[in-house]
């Protein structure tokens, strides 16, 4: 391994090379970019890295990160509270929202169940979303992912759900728009077959 | 469908090669270790990203390398232009570019060539455990149907996750409610897995029947038969015996901590006459049934995609009679494009003219 001059500069290496997708090169470019820039874009990077760890938590309701005690959408009246959509990861919520098309509230139960990766229903923000569920709850829309993990949380999600007489519903799968038929796998296409809607 | 150049670099002993193959028949002729099986091995992975001696990716790499490439153009099994390539590197793993555009999938490669390779090693489809026949089970449905591996590894997971569950509640003495949900996973995927192969299992019984004739005189009749690790009368019923067979086993699986039905604990049976083949029948008898067995699942991938595969002979006439390699060699105009290798044209017989001829030597090949 190659000896840095500075035992700073290889802690910075060995600290950005811990994350997602970059590797020891990649780290290396980063570190000797951050030498070269401004004083103060490093500085404005390192405080917003120290930001994050700061100012940003879950929401007490809907396990979402926000800054303040309750997030905005939870506290948004203007926004369905007798809907509520679960997803798996705080992503989802963005990808979902951008769609500008769902108007309800949001529960994220970080990750799906999965005994191989030792992941339980308890390690899962189950029993939160349970205790959200008042009479004023009329449709929890179950969007994990469309996986053998994400169905089965699905699954075990309705059986909790269904009897306290509030509709659970799963978003629809099937053929992706702008696709070929052609191209589709067989299950994909008796998804869609399944769920196919009246014009 | 056929393969009309293939380049490779950094593969096996391969350092760097182009080869321009023929429309139809193609032996590779060299002594042992000069790289034969490699070439065939590396047709192979170009249409099922996988090696078909079961090697690791990192050992195809060339000795020193740290990636190799694959890449192939000719036909499709739709009749089009295709361009085909694999490539690996040690710290990235690896990528399929069909076309030149990157596939998410490595599923998406399925299909676009099939082949089917033949060795001394096919012996072990019948002397070898079920896991060796379902593997050449599997492979054969695979490449005529994408969707079945898709199935196939999301079963595999969900054996995974269950048994799992099923070791958790062991340590922890809970009730079993989640085991239910991924017993219905279990139950939707692994029929769908069962009634598959079974109808495949009929087609490829009947193909090895009439191939198992035409390259032997034996009189005798192999059959074919798919063993479910659960009984069921009609393909209708697969649900309903697998959901019965799990609630039998409940006690052992828990046990256990082990998922004890299912199709990944299913056998394909050999029988010559009605005797069990694998546990009774000859040197000689296992031969045949193993090549008419190969045989029939390129018959197979030629009727079901209408197209045949590409048939890779590696060294399997130096172990046939003279009687056996001549109505094997009339056979294959039958399957398209083939690829043979052998230590010397004799091992052939007389029909090496019938071939474009190269000469592998130290990982160069030459035309003859």
């Amino acid at each position: 391994m190659a000896q840095h001059s500075s035992q700073a500069i290889a802690t910075l290496i060995d600290e950005l090379a811990r994350l997602p997708g970059v590797g020891k090169k990649t780290a290396q470019r980063f570190a000797f970019h951050l030498l070269r820039a401004p004083g103060e874009r490093v500085l404005a990077l390192s405080e917003a890295v120290r930001a994050i760890k700061e100012k940003v938590w879950h929401c007490s309701t809907c396990w979402n990160f926000t800054e303040s005690e309750i997030c905005e959408f939870c506290t948004d009246p203007r926004r369905d509270h007798s809907l509520i959509c679960v997803v798996e990861q705080p992503n989802d919520v963005l990808i979902i929202e951008k769609t500008g098309h769902f108007r309800g509230l949001y529960h994220i139960l970080h990750g799906s169940l999965s005994p191989m990766d030792g992941i339980h229903a308890e390690d899962l923000k189950i029993q939160e979303l349970v205790s959200r569920l008042n009479e004023s709850v009329r449709e929890v829309v179950i969007a994990t992912n469309p996986n053998i993990e994400g169905n089965v949380t699905a699954q075990y999600l309705a059986r909790l759900i269904k009897p306290l007489n509030i509709l659970v519903t799963r978003p629809a799968q099937g053929l992706p728009m702008g696709g070929d038929l052609e191209y589709a796998d067989d299950v994909t296409i008796s998804r869609a077959f399944e769920g196919r809607t009246e014009l | 469908m056929h393969l009309s150049t293939l380049l490779l670099a950094n593969f096996r002993n391969y350092n760097s090669l182009k080869l321009e193959c023929d429309e139809h028949a193609n032996l590779f002729l060299g002594s042992n270790g000069q790289g034969k099986t490699n070439l065939l091995e590396a047709i192979y992975y170009l249409c099922v990203a996988r090696s078909c001696r079961e090697a690791l990716d990192r050992d195809l790499v060339i000795i020193d390398g740290d990636a190799f490439l694959i890449r192939g153009s000719g036909i499709s099994s739709t009749g089009h232009d295709v361009d085909l390539e694999i490539r690996y590197a040690r710290r990235t793993g690896k990528k399929v570019l069909i076309n030149g555009q990157p596939q998410r999938n490595l599923s998406d490669l399925f299909g676009s060539m099939t082949a089917v390779v033949m060795s001394p090693d096919d012996r072990q489809i019948v002397q070898g455990g079920p896991g060796c026949r379902r593997r050449f089970l599997d492979i054969a449905i695979a490449q005529s149907s994408p969707a079945y591996l898709n199935a196939l590894q999301d079963y595999k997971r969900v054996v995974k996750q269950r048994n799992e569950t099923l070791r958790a509640h062991q340590m922890r003495s809970e009730s079993p409610a989640d085991l239910e949900l991924w017993d219905m996973q279990l139950v939707e995927l692994g029929s769908r897995i069962v009634q598959k192969r079974q109808s495949v299992v009929l087609e490829l019984e009947r193909e090895a029947q009439s191939l198992h004739g035409a390259i032997s005189d034996d009189k005798e009749e192999l059959c074919v038969t798919y063993k479910s690790s659960f009984e069921f009368g009609k393909v209708d019923d697969v649900k309903a015996a697998f959901i019965e067979a799990l609630a039998r086993s409940e006690r052992e699986e828990r046990s256990r901590g082990l998922t004890v039905v299912g199709p990944h604990r299913d056998d394909l049976i050999l029988t010559m006459n009605g005797v069990n083949l694998s546990a009774y029948g000859s040197q000689g008898q296992h031969k045949t049934a193993a090549t008419a067995i190969k045989l029939s699942e390129a018959l197979f991938l030629l009727h079901k995609t209408h197209s045949p595969p590409l048939l890779l002979l590696d060294d399997i006439f130096a172990e046939l009679d003279a009687l056996r390699t001549t109505r094997l060699i009339e056979l294959l105009p039958v399957f398209g494009q083939v690829f043979i290798t052998a230590a010397k044209e004799s091992d052939i017989g007389a029909h090496g003219d019938r071939f474009r001829r190269f000469n592998v030597h130290a990982g160069q090949v030459t035309r003859m």
